[in-house]
């Protein structure tokens, strides 16, 4: 009885790792066959992204766009909106996805950098992981309430006159919206109040019941209320002026150098062959290509469109790591 | 009478379509079924649907929008009444007096009235919406952090008043309640708290899993124990299509209470049904000429809970159409939604997309009409769950539950999070706790806590500007009063036996 038994399990066993023998032979004579000459790559089963922010706002509007545009060799692409914690929930999870090309993530390099260095991420998302591209870029703007300032002096003479008084309404703290704007205020030698707020809208409607004195955000979400006369736009943080907005002077032109927005772009999660970066690259270069890809972000919902491809994207997470680790530091102290 | 007329030019545009008013009901139906089961939610239904709307007219997604929205909400009643589990947080206090009602054999007056406040409460703030929209969002502006502040603790002060038969231990649910919403990434500091370096606790517990959690599991753990036995059987009643005068008897003041609160709460951008409902149940119980009546069964209760939630639905409407500024979970969806269609709102959406805003009115009361229809179709099939042997009920409420609860954030995590609450959740009931206080708790905590924080961070550190805001001081009186009200009315009584 008992040697039958055992027979048995020695059986069991050595099927066991025949078995697994089979199988690893069989990767790698796959990986054989791909790896010298044939490098393209196309998904043969539905791809997914995920989006580190909640269903109807600006980051899932993008990537439902992307989705239903993309060609995907006969394979469609679905959104997953993971929210939490600032977006950090969400980047988590891309990160720890396989690498094999069916899960992206639509994220920003900002959100990225500075939930590491403030210690949310518990991994470093912005250099470990892989950037595809970038599709929009969208400026950070000072917004008063009307009737309160009228451009950018008035309020520096404000701030100048009562330091440490006046209130700059935002979302969250740790995070680019406080770096960018702590690099602002250090700029123009003044020193304001940062109010951190869970949510945009909430902090729209503080300003615009001025319970706070001004509101720090992006272009697109101060965009319909700039056109409807409820806040006043004093200053952006672009290189240059943006298209949307021509009339809105720069920081820059103001005599404070701070540059600063948020890129919205497409990435993989750490390790992802390259083949897969190329081939998403083509076909998301090719959904930006579409006019019906600028109508409905840059005229509809306000983004400007801007294309930074993978190799640009690294330079941009680069140059975003430096920033970051040169201002979170001040931001850390106050 | 701008509002008056561009509900006129919506009606107009409805009739001429006749095809739209199948998706007002269709739209409704789906509310309802999603807001019935347990696990499934208005705001999963219409996250659902969002990118289907997107291929859409922007006139014919939101009507679709806006049904499924208004179904959904009142959907939530069916479960919490015949089941004991509420659907949504909003429906939590209809438990109170709906589950009492269908066990005494009355699930069909109960399902009727609850309807049939859900129509009177939704109406009601339609009629708001439609003729003072503009001058009300304005209310949303005035409210600082102080207020939101007062409001939450007028909440928490409503929360302990609720649990009047076993202080101590309803004050031990409320705070437990209180320290879960404190897990995860704080949001006015970024830092992370009582996550124990895991990385999938930074987002906090997720509202659903957690009322799941403790209403849907729990229950499910404490009924597992009649397994098999035979039950007497439940009599069934049979569904009126209108709530007869005998129940409306002396309700009046219930209707009135609930849909005025309703709809200011829903105004009030963040504070949500679940607040709404709980102050209208208190309020209507401390007015009622018999509040001792309150949680066995009551009609007045069933009112006053399903009033509000509803009435919610149209105030919500008012700050995200006349603001731009989404009033609940929901709302921020149908905003998405309008923003895509490149429609800005604002004050400018009143007159720019004139025919946009008087289909949402006119779409908004014809849903609440046709919500009332099917539930009274639906009901009938409904109340019949009460026969369906709980053997094969329960392992399905489960699996609606599990579902609901990854689907609403996409992560397996929510999952674990709704089998451990769950799991303390069985434990505490048989300790003889009430699980109501703890999801009370959780919501309120948030809006307590960060509208604190950026108020003081905003006033420098001073807690004596909150006596700037003289909103804010008067919601806070009124929270302490109501503390305090059992036993002044107490004292009352033994003062007036002693003359």
């Amino acid at each position: 009885m008992k040697q039958k038994k055992i027979g048995k399990i020695i059986l069991v066993l050595t099927l066991c790792m025949l078995m697994t023998c089979v199988t690893a032979c069989n990767k790698t004579s796959t990986e054989q066959n791909e790896s010298p000459e044939d490098t393209s790559w196309a998904p043969t089963k539905t791809v997914e992204t995920i989006v580190t922010f909640g269903a109807g706002g600006g980051m899932d509007n993008i990537a439902r766009t992307i989705a239903s545009h993309i060609n995907l060799d006969g394979q469609s692409m679905y959104i997953t909106n993971v929210e939490g914690a600032g977006g950090c929930i969400g980047i988590m999870e891309g990160y720890h996805s396989d690498p094999d090309g069916y899960t992206l993530m639509m994220g920003s390099p900002e959100a990225n950098v500075t939930n590491y260095i403030s210690g949310s991420l518990e991994a470093p998302a912005n250099k470990d992981m892989i950037y595809i591209c970038s599709v929009a870029y969208d400026m950070n703007v000072l917004c008063v309430a009307p009737d309160t300032y009228a451009d950018w002096p008035e309020f520096l003479a404000a701030a100048k006159a009562n330091p440490g008084k006046l209130t700059i309404a935002s979302v969250g703290s740790m995070n680019s919206m406080q770096t960018s704007i702590t690099d602002v205020l250090l700029k123009a030698d003044i020193d304001c109040i940062y109010v951190p707020f869970d949510g945009a809208s909430k902090s729209r409607t503080a300003t615009m019941g001025k319970n706070t004195d001004a509101l720090w955000c992006q272009l697109a979400e101060a965009k319909p209320f700039l056109d409807s006369g409820e806040l006043v736009a004093i200053g952006i943080a672009g290189r240059n002026r943006s298209d949307i907005v021509p009339e809105l002077p720069t920081f820059a032109e103001m005599g404070v150098d701070a540059v600063s927005g948020i890129h919205r772009a497409v990435l993989l999660p750490p390790n992802t062959p390259d083949n897969i970066v190329a081939y998403y690259e083509e076909k998301i270069k090719a959904v930006y290509d579409k006019p019906e890809f600028k109508e409905t972000i840059q005229d509809k919902l306000g983004y400007s469109v801007e294309w930074i491809d993978s190799k640009g994207m690294v330079e941009c997470a680069k140059e975003l790591q430096t920033w970051a680790e040169e201002y979170m530091p001040l931001v850390l102290d106050s | 009478m701008e509002g008056l007329a561009s509900f006129q030019i919506g009606f107009q545009y409805l009739l001429h379509q006749p095809s739209l008013l199948l998706l007002v009901f269709a739209g409704c139906f789906f509310g309802i079924v999603f807001g019935a089961i347990p696990g499934l939610t208005g705001a999963l239904a219409v996250t659902l649907l969002l990118p289907f709307t997107y291929s859409m007219s922007s006139e014919t997604g939101l009507i679709v929008l806006v049904s499924v929205y208004v179904g959904s909400i009142s959907g939530a009643l069916i479960s919490a009444t015949l089941l004991n589990i509420p659907g949504t947080p909003a429906a939590i206090c209809t438990t109170f007096d709906g589950a009492p009602m269908a066990r005494q054999g009355r699930g069909g007056d109960a399902l009727v009235l609850g309807s049939f406040a859900s129509l009177i409460g939704g109406l009601f703030s339609g009629v708001c919406l439609i003729f003072i929209a503009p001058k009300l969002a304005k209310i949303a502006l005035i409210f600082g952090s102080w207020e939101y502040f007062a409001m939450g603790v007028m909440g928490l002060c409503v929360v302990v008043s609720l649990c009047a038969k076993d202080r101590i231990k309803g004050l031990m649910s409320a705070i437990f309640g209180l320290l879960m919403c404190m897990v995860g990434m704080d949001p006015v500091s970024s830092v992370n708290r009582l996550t124990f370096g895991n990385w999938q606790l930074n987002g906090g517990f997720d509202t659903l899993a957690t009322l799941m959690g403790l209403f849907a599991l729990a229950e499910v753990l404490k009924q597992i124990k009649t397994f098999n036995q035979d039950l007497e059987p439940i009599k069934i009643q049979k569904v009126k299509l209108w709530p007869s005068l005998n129940l409306l008897k002396g309700t009046a003041r219930a209707f009135s209470v609930g849909s005025l609160l309703g709809t200011f709460v829903g105004i009030l951008p963040g504070v949500g049904s679940a607040t709404a409902s709980m102050l209208s149940y208190n309020q209507v119980q401390q007015m009622s000429k018999e509040p001792e009546k309150f949680g066995t069964g009551h009609g007045e209760g069933i009112i006053a809970s399903e009033t509000a939630n509803n009435a919610v639905c149209g105030g919500a409407l008012i700050p995200m159409m006349a603001l731009g500024i989404p009033g609940d979970l929901v709302t921020a969806v149908l905003l998405g939604a309008l923003v895509v269609h490149g429609i800005q709102p604002g004050p400018q959406l009143f007159t720019s997309s004139g025919t946009l805003v008087g289909i949402i009115f006119f779409t908004y009361i014809i849903a609440n009409i046709v919500m009332y229809i099917l539930q009274m179709g639906l009901l009938r099939v409904y109340i019949k769950l009460l026969k369906v042997p709980l053997n094969y009920l329960l392992p399905l409420i489960l699996l609606m539950c599990m579902v609901g609860a990854i689907t609403s954030n996409n992560r397996v995590f929510d999952a674990w999070t709704l089998f451990v609450i769950g799991v303390i959740g069985f434990i505490l009931l048989n300790c003889e706790f009430s699980l109501p206080p703890i999801v009370l708790g959780f919501i309120l905590g948030s809006i307590v806590e960060s509208n604190f924080r950026t108020a003081i961070i905003a006033s420098q550190g001073s807690v004596l500007a909150l006596f700037d805001r003289p909103i804010a001081v008067c919601l806070l009186a009124f929270g302490i009063v109501m503390l305090f009200w059992d036993s002044i009315r107490n004292r009352r009584k033994v003062l007036k036996n002693k003359c």
